[in-house]
């Protein structure tokens, strides 16, 4: 392939490091996101999963490390910019507005995020869509408190879709589900996959993340240990050591 | 339906203005004017300190702080150049709000109960410095004569009492606004979660400083007659403690979420508090005002406004 046929990538991050105190959590950590892909995110607890996409949000500062987006650098920008710009995600814990309903949390997203890309006028349409489209339609005027653990995953979807993303970083959005949730979450995740967003999921269900994935990355230590499709990153034997601890 | 809210509003500000100016007009007696000027001020702070403590959810201890400057900022304008009351006011807003930007910047670091303390320590800080200054008079305190009276008005007092008023009217619209607007939506996100909030687009930074702002111009704004209405000022009053403990109690027995609980709850608590200074002693008040806090932590947390919606949610549960 000629550089010219190979999209410029959505999201790239350079020679990323991060350090807690002593702790290296990422060490020297490059990797490309082309537009549209749907990229798997693996490791054992503590590989540095998490504090990638809190660099990536923009939770924690980098140093040293760049992060591009859409060809911009995007290191020095707070979270907000980073979301408006067009990264969005969800938590591995809940994070809901808990005073609000679910309508309402979705509302905080359209107000702030994507304010340049829909108006007004169609925020009400653009809501109502999102709900549908994540089974919370029912939901909409239910206090955030009053949601079951499966509903609270949709809700964080739902209210990361409402700021009009073009990457979506999903941690863990299924863990401690039951195996029927967490198929009903893939499915939500692949038909936004469907809608031109590019994806950034973490998961320890490595049957989703198979079913998933056009390529997969595997963190242990804060390295990235192995890069590729799915099923060659799945026997490469220095995964299935970090996994199974041998 | 929001204008009609709107228009409604505004008709009772134009009356509540306008029953307290004829009150000045009518009324004879000077008690009602001293009560009722201690009374607006309270409603006044207790909404101001809301936009801070209530909306962004800050707890901010160092509403004596505020109040106190503006106090000192009057006494100050007034031993240097004799300033008239709106300078006073207007300057200490300006102040205020200075205050408030720094108290802000306090916020990208403290949440929660160490936002509190520091707001603590601001106040024993700035009343160190007052007491210290010579030029306001220092610890011992400073007597301030009262210029002429400004016509309409023939009473000073009920000058006071009429420009507390109004303050009232200020604090409430400003806290009605930012509760409607896109603003107080962007502080309810960031109370509840600010990473969340931050991840939704929501300028979380910005937002606090924007209500630390506002809060600390209207608290300073609202201390600034108070120089003239005692004709007196000494750091220990100005900056007493129970003006940050009476306003928090306000409003959270009032309740936050709403702009009219803190209004609520000032009448409440302030004219309790009046009846008793004058019916039994002032310090019964101290004490009232303690055992209704607890009070409502236990039975009603939301507070009044709290609970009128939660007994209305049941009734509507109870009719479906």
């Amino acid at each position: 392939m000629t550089p010219a046929e190979t999209p410029a990538p959505l999201l790239r991050i350079v020679s990323l490091t991060k350090r807690f105190g002593g702790f290296v959590a990422l060490d020297n950590v490059s990797v490309e996101i082309p537009p549209g892909e749907r990229f798997g995110l693996i490791g054992p607890n503590g590989s540095g999963k998490t504090t990638l996409i809190n660099c990536i949000s923009g939770a924690f500062r980098t140093e040293p490390g760049t992060v591009m987006f859409r060809d911009e650098d995007i290191t020095p920008l707070q979270p907000h910019l980073r979301t408006r710009r067009g990264i969005a995600r969800s938590f591995q814990i809940p994070r809901p507005f808990s005073s609000m309903t679910v309508a309402e949390n979705l509302m905080v997203a359209l107000d702030f995020a994507a304010h340049e890309h829909i108006s007004v006028a169609q925020r009400s349409d653009t809501m109502t869509s999102i709900l549908t489209q994540m089974g919370l339609a029912s939901k909409a005027n239910v206090p955030a408190t009053q949601l079951s653990q499966v509903e609270l995953r949709k809700m964080e979807l739902a209210r990361a879709m409402a700021t009009h993303p073009k990457l979506l970083i999903s941690d863990e959005a299924m863990a401690g589900l039951s195996s029927s949730e967490v198929d009903e979450v893939l499915d939500l995740l692949m038909s936004l996959a469907n809608q031109h967003i590019t994806i950034i999921m973490i998961e320890h269900i490595m049957q989703a993340v198979m079913r998933f994935s056009d390529r997969v990355m595997c963190l242990d230590a804060g390295r990235i240990i192995a890069i590729g499709p799915p099923s060659e990153v799945m026997a490469n034997q220095r995964v299935q050591e970090a996994y199974l601890g041998t | 339906m929001m204008k009609r809210n709107g228009i409604a509003f505004w008709i009772g500000a134009a009356v509540f203005l306008g029953a307290a100016f004829v009150m000045t007009k009518v009324v004879a007696n000077q008690y009602p004017f001293f009560a009722g000027y201690v009374i607006l001020q309270f409603i006044a702070l207790a909404v101001a300190w809301s936009i801070l403590g209530g909306y962004a959810g800050y707890v901010n201890f160092g509403t004596s702080a505020f109040y106190g400057v503006g106090v000192y900022t009057s006494v100050f304008l007034v031993q240097a150049f004799g300033a008239p009351l709106l300078v006073q006011i207007a300057t200490a807003a300006a102040i205020g709000a200075l205050m408030g930007f720094a108290l802000g910047l306090l916020t990208l670091r403290m949440q929660g109960i160490f936002f509190s303390i520091a707001t603590i320590a601001l106040t024993i800080i700035i009343e160190t410095a007052v007491t210290n200054w010579r030029f306001v008079g220092g610890a011992a305190g400073i007597q301030i004569q009262r210029p002429p009276v400004t016509p309409p008005f023939d009473n000073y007092v009920q000058m006071l009492f009429f420009i507390q008023a109004l303050l009232v009217v200020l604090a409430v619209a400003i806290s009605r606004y930012i509760q409607n607007s896109w603003i107080g939506r962007g502080l309810q996100a960031l109370r509840d979660d600010e990473l969340a909030a931050e991840c939704s687009g929501v300028p979380t930074l910005r937002l606090k400083l924007l209500a630390c702002v506002i809060s600390g111009a209207l608290l300073c704004a609202i201390g600034a007659p108070a120089a003239m209405y005692l004709q007196y000022a000494d750091p220990a009053s100005a900056f007493n403690l129970n003006y940050s403990v009476s306003t928090l109690a306000m409003s959270l027995i009032g309740g936050t979420a709403h702009w009219s609980g803190p209004i609520i709850g000032a009448i409440l608590l302030s004219t309790t508090q009046q009846l008793l200074t004058v019916t039994i002693s002032s310090e019964v008040n101290v004490l009232v005002l303690g055992v209704m806090l607890v009070l409502f932590v236990v039975g009603a947390p939301e507070g009044i406004m709290g609970l009128i919606s939660r007994l209305r949610r049941s009734r509507k549960e109870g009719e479906a």
